[in-house]
């Protein structure tokens, strides 16, 4: 009676009735992981993860909508985001933390502006495993040509963009073809079914990473003590470790390593552990704690370049103060320029002519009040990123990610 | 990694961001399971300090009294400070008053009550051991979810919520309720109380009562619930799923006396959770409706 071993994080994206409600519902039912009462809702409609009644008068999913399931040997947690245009933002908050994206295309329709959108999106946020679910299949007869078809549209597609990797499935959600097990209907089909592919990419990969990057998210001082407990974001921790502190320049030394009031000697992200240091110094929340010794050290600066994806509903205004919050930095900004708008149609940078709107992606140059240490998205996802909080409403209003740094 | 250790150190990442983030947070606590286990992540989370902010329990007045016992025995052994509001104050008050028809439920009379404390003591944030994996408009809470100054929830203007990023600000007089164990499930809460050996209230494990079967739930036969005419008491071997107000705490038929055998029952067991609690019946809106007024 074990429990799982692994977690697995995904996230769903896909035009609106391309069926994705209908595979988590699959997917919940395939694994044994809808209860009975759950069971009587999702055969009516199988849209499991419709919960406000706003989504249910309207057919429609509107938020993010988290679902847990487990396999054999790994628990899965599954962000469901929203396949309208006006809700993009919902998708790069569920792909920001995931493993994978299951991208559903529906083989009757093709590829619609919204898949492509999507689609263009996973490639920017850099999603590690990219799984394109050709859907419906059991409309066209499980046939091999309307399956290679998306597939041939989707490679022109993605000729200029980059994907950590990215794998195609014919599957029936309705029907449950190719989800657990692999389909005798599409013999035709290489490869095993979706949670055999699943089953086989690594897991919580936001985490993993050869630099050791820990955040200090408090300070405790006990009799003449420092203890600091910080957040091990990436990477592995040792007693005796040489760290340097950010955005100074102080070198410290691991004294000691606790979960709770035990003593242990290393740790691996992600951990929430209890530091000590040999040396005496008052730590402040939001100092970076990085291995001496690691080929790659985060920069400081208070000039940042950055994609960023404006989310609040109110459009970025040029008198608002924003915020900028990274790791468990607070920081004002003190200039913000737009540089370009990103055409997710075309893939490519144009003039930002008009304001900054909801679901806009843009290139921003940004100062800060004070330097922070960071580093880049491409080589961090997690000491990489940001969020803007409008100093007004504390709505978070942007999601960033770095591209370079001054 | 496994699934504990991650569920664990995430927990306690959250519950550091709040002491972090927050002025004054406060730790919504029952002395159900879930709450317990809210109660040793934050035991974790600031040593060697204490738990930095105070325990508070919405006393409904139908509250069982094996787990208001458990809850003070418990909160006295930590040597943390208890705050207990009580529904009966708010209804004396006239704050609210009570349902219409036989044996009402108090469950929704809470949210004046927990309210009313949050803007006494003036807490801006209260930490909840509710999971997402309990019911369908939770799934699609933030983990720090904003309040206004009503302490109404408004799902269409939650804040995105990306990577470990927890945004805490809050406007003047809202609150932010803060939700640790999102990402639980009903059996990661139990297999964590069985790894870290924590006592519970003895109405979780099997024990012979006196029920009312009403609709699909069992129900604890008494002075809160009945019988009304017509029904009659059934003597069942039973345990609570949840020990919440006494009035929607449904029980389940069971044998299970230890906690490896209830963790069996809950695998093998084909309803969820809360699909027995009378609250959640009233309408397919029920929580929905109750969260945007301020419910826990």
């Amino acid at each position: 009676m074990n429990s799982p071993r692994d977690i697995l994080r995904i996230a769903t994206g896909g035009s609106v009735d391309d069926g994705k409600s209908t595979l988590i519902g699959r997917l919940l039912l395939d694994t044994d992981c809808l209860a009975e009462d759950q069971l009587e809702m999702a055969r009516s409609n199988l849209a499991v993860t419709d919960g406000l009644r706003q989504e249910r008068l309207q057919g429609i999913t509107i938020d993010v909508a988290y679902r847990y399931f487990s396999t054999s040997d790994c628990r899965v947690i599954l962000a469901d985001s929203p396949g309208h245009f006006e809700y993009t933002r919902n998708m790069i908050t569920a792909t920001s933390t995931a493993d994978a994206l299951l991208l559903l295309v529906d083989v009757t329709k093709g590829l619609t502006e919204q898949t492509k959108r999507h689609f263009y999106l996973a490639s920017l946020l850099k999603v590690p495993y990219l799984l394109v679910c050709v859907n419906k299949m059991d409309l066209v007869g499980f046939s091999e040509g309307h399956f290679y078809s998306i597939c041939k549209t989707i490679n022109f597609m993605q000729r200029d963009l980059s994907f950590g990797k990215i794998d195609f499935i014919p599957i029936s959600a309705l029907s449950g073809e190719n989800i657990a097990r692999k389909s005798s209907r599409m013999p035709w089909c290489k490869g095993s079914s979706l949670l055999g592919r699943l089953a086989e990419i690594p897991r919580m990969q936001i985490y993993q990473s050869n630099q050791t990057r820990a955040y200090v998210q408090r300070r405790v001082s006990i009799q003449g003590l420092d203890y600091y407990q910080i957040w091990l974001c990436t990477g592995k921790l040792k007693v005796g470790n040489q760290i340097k502190a950010y955005p100074g320049d102080e070198v410290l030394t691991v004294n000691s390593l606790k979960n709770w009031k035990f003593p242990v000697t290393h740790v691996s992200a992600p951990a929430a552990v209890l530091v000590t240091f040999e040396e005496h110094r008052a730590l402040e929340r939001g100092t970076l704690l990085c291995k001496l010794d690691d080929a790659n050290l985060p920069k400081n600066t208070n000039q940042l370049e950055a994609t960023v994806c404006w989310m609040d509903n109110a459009p970025l205004r040029r008198d608002s103060r924003y915020k900028l919050m990274h790791t468990t930095n607070l920081t004002d900004i003190t200039d913000l320029q737009v540089c370009s708008k990103v055409d997710i149609d075309r893939h490519i940078a144009v003039a930002c002519a008009s304001g900054v709107e909801t679901n806009d992606i843009c290139n921003m140059q940004i100062t800060l009040a004070r330097k922070i240490a960071v580093d880049t998205w491409q080589s961090n996802r997690l000491t990489g990123s940001f969020v803007l909080i409008d100093d007004q409403t504390n709505f978070t209003a942007a999601a960033g990610f770095i591209t370079a740094v001054k | 990694m496994r699934l504990l250790d991650y569920l664990e150190t995430e927990s306690i990442f959250i519950l550091r961001e709040t002491a972090a983030q927050c002025k004054k947070p406060v730790l919504l606590f029952s002395g159900g399971k879930d709450s317990l286990v809210l109660l040793r992540l934050a035991e974790k989370a600031f040593w060697p300090e204490k738990v930095p902010f105070p325990i508070m329990h919405i006393d409904t007045g139908h509250n069982f009294p094996e787990v208001l016992e458990f809850r003070d025995k418990t909160i006295a052994r930590l040597g943390l400070t208890l705050i207990v509001r009580r529904v009966e104050d708010s209804i004396f008050l006239g704050r609210t008053c009570d349902l219409d028809g036989p044996f009402p439920s108090r469950n929704a009379l809470q949210t004046v009550t927990l309210l009313d404390a949050i803007n006494e003591f003036e807490f801006d944030a209260a930490i909840g051991g509710a999971r997402r994996d309990e019911e369908k408009s939770r799934a699609k809470e933030r983990v720090f979810s904003v309040r206004d100054n009503q302490g109404h929830w408004d799902p269409q203007k939650q804040r995105p919520e990306l990577w470990n990023l927890y945004n805490g600000r809050v406007g003047e007089g809202g609150h932010l309720r803060v939700f640790p164990l999102s990402h639980w499930t009903e059996l990661d809460v139990w297999r964590y109380v069985q790894v870290e050996e924590l006592q519970l209230p003895s109405l979780y494990f099997s024990h012979t009562r006196d029920c009312l079967i009403r609709g699909r739930s069992i129900l604890p036969a008494g002075p809160y619930l009945g019988p009304t005419v017509g029904e009659s008491i059934t003597q069942l071997s039973i345990r609570f799923r949840t020990v919440g107000d006494m009035t929607c705490s449904s029980a389940v038929e069971s044998k299970a006396t230890t906690i490896s055998e209830v963790i069996h029952e809950i695998m093998a067991s084909k309803s969820s959770e809360r699909s027995g609690r009378v609250d959640d019946q009233v309408s397919d809106w029920s929580m929905e409706e109750r969260k945007r007024a301020g419910y826990f």
